[in-house]
């Protein structure tokens, strides 16, 4: 009697199997938001979600054209440090935890800075309230006002709230490689960097 | 069949843990469990007038309270708030009164006053000819969550009916002075059901992958006996 209901057992599971499969694949998908894996992984061909959510995937050229003053109001691209690895980090006066983390960003930086490594601390915040803020505590790395439309390059680039601390990390191709939501701790900064060099 | 069986449970539930990977989380199988576990991810902040919830209304002919209330974990600062009438011309807010607030250490700024639970504002209206029946009210707000993440200044519009002193919803679609509020956080808002779709979806995937390996186990064991 075993023999006789075993294969209708069988398919009946591979049926299930089947299935549940397709509805995985389904799910992953629809669901799955592009990955940001380095350039060549199987990933980056993924299409992009038909929603809102937010994405990091930005073309490399249009990543190093986004373009903010120094504090000496020139105007600088990001293309400046096309093939260096850019640490992108968004801050602002307001933000308590990103100015507790800028000591962080810059003792790594000159820790990595002879492995191309530059951090970049992008402000959302106005000029004067910046260039006060770094009276009282410089950083030797560059820094941008973006204001407003730093909020919005940091939606762009997926913080979808604009909130802030928002580190990303750029590869030397113009990839983002990493995205972080929220103040580093050193020795995580340092290892993610150093999984892009 | 049998190693047909296992590899599609295993990976199906791999695929149900991993699906939700937000940008700032993909990276991280840690997240990913942490995520199912918990059904939200942590690392997606609430938009910013769920995590701020405001509320204006009238309490009498010269004065609003606009009320706020911060999610859990959700913090406001007292110094940031900010009020002004922008219509009609004339109307000038006067005097704020806001309960004392939570001493924070700031390591930068010294102490700040910050509200982690509702607190009201009572904001007196001035203005050299008799008071409107309406005004509108715009409201800036500040606030972080205690996990280490900040939102810009936030400024939210009122319409707020003086001469009826009922509750007032803010008003959609006014111009904003920053990008914060609108309709970004409008589609921030319609994103909402759907990932709480997918948390479902991937709760039962996870379940099914759970008793397809359960199911092998089992006739493993029945087949042993045999």
């Amino acid at each position: 009697m075993e023999p006789a209901k075993k294969p209708n057992r069988q398919w009946l599971s591979l049926g299930i199997v089947l299935l549940v499969t397709l509805g995985a694949l389904y799910l992953v998908m629809i669901g799955t938001r592009p990955a940001r894996s380095p350039a060549g992984g199987p990933d980056v061909a993924a299409p992009p979600p038909s929603n809102a959510a937010p994405q990091t995937q930005i073309a490399p050229g249009a990543l190093y054209a986004a373009s903010f003053p120094g504090i000496d109001d020139k105007i600088v691209a990001l293309g400046k440090w096309q093939g260096k690895i850019i640490v992108l980090n968004f801050w602002a006066t307001w933000c308590v935890p990103c100015r507790e983390e800028m000591p962080i960003f810059d003792r790594v930086q000159k820790k990595l800075t002879d492995k191309d490594v530059v951090v970049v601390g992008l402000a959302a915040d106005d000029k004067a309230k910046v260039a006060s803020f770094l009276k009282a505590s410089p950083v030797s790395y560059p820094i941008l006002i973006g204001d407003f439309e730093a909020l919005e390059f940091a939606r762009r680039l997926g913080s979808a709230q604009a909130a802030l601390p928002y580190t990303v990390i750029i590869d030397r191709a113009g990839h983002i490689v990493r995205t972080k939501l929220g103040p580093y701790t050193e020795a995580e900064l340092e290892a993610q960097i150093r999984r892009a060099l | 069949m049998r190693f047909l069986f296992l590899i599609s449970a295993i990976t199906l539930t791999t695929l149900a843990a991993g699906a939700d990977s937000t940008p700032a989380a993909s990276n991280s199988g840690q997240q990913s469990l942490r995520d199912l576990l918990g059904g939200r991810s942590e690392e997606e902040p609430l938009p910013p007038e769920r995590a701020f919830v405001t509320q204006a209304e009238a309490l009498a002919a010269d004065a609003v309270a606009v009320t706020f209330t911060p999610a859990p974990t959700y913090y406001l600062y007292r110094s940031k708030f900010a009020f002004a009438v922008t219509q009609p011309a004339g109307v000038s807010v006067g005097d704020v009164e806001l309960p004392n607030g939570e001493l924070k250490e700031d390591p930068i700024f010294g102490r700040t006053e910050v509200y982690h639970n509702s607190v009201r504002a009572l904001v007196s209206l001035r203005s050299p000819t008799p008071l409107p029946a309406e005004v509108e009210l715009n409201v800036t707000l500040q606030g972080c969550t205690e996990r280490g993440l900040c939102y810009p200044p936030d400024t939210r519009r009122f319409k707020v009916q003086l001469a009826a002193a009922a509750p007032t919803q803010p008003k959609t679609g006014a111009a904003q002075p920053n990008e914060t509020s609108g309709a970004a956080t409008g589609a921030a808002r319609s994103e909402e059901p759907a990932r709480e779709k997918f948390a479902a979806l991937r709760w039962t995937l996870l379940a099914l992958g759970v008793a397809g390996v359960v199911r092998l186990i089992w006739y493993f064991a029945r087949r042993r006996r045999r």
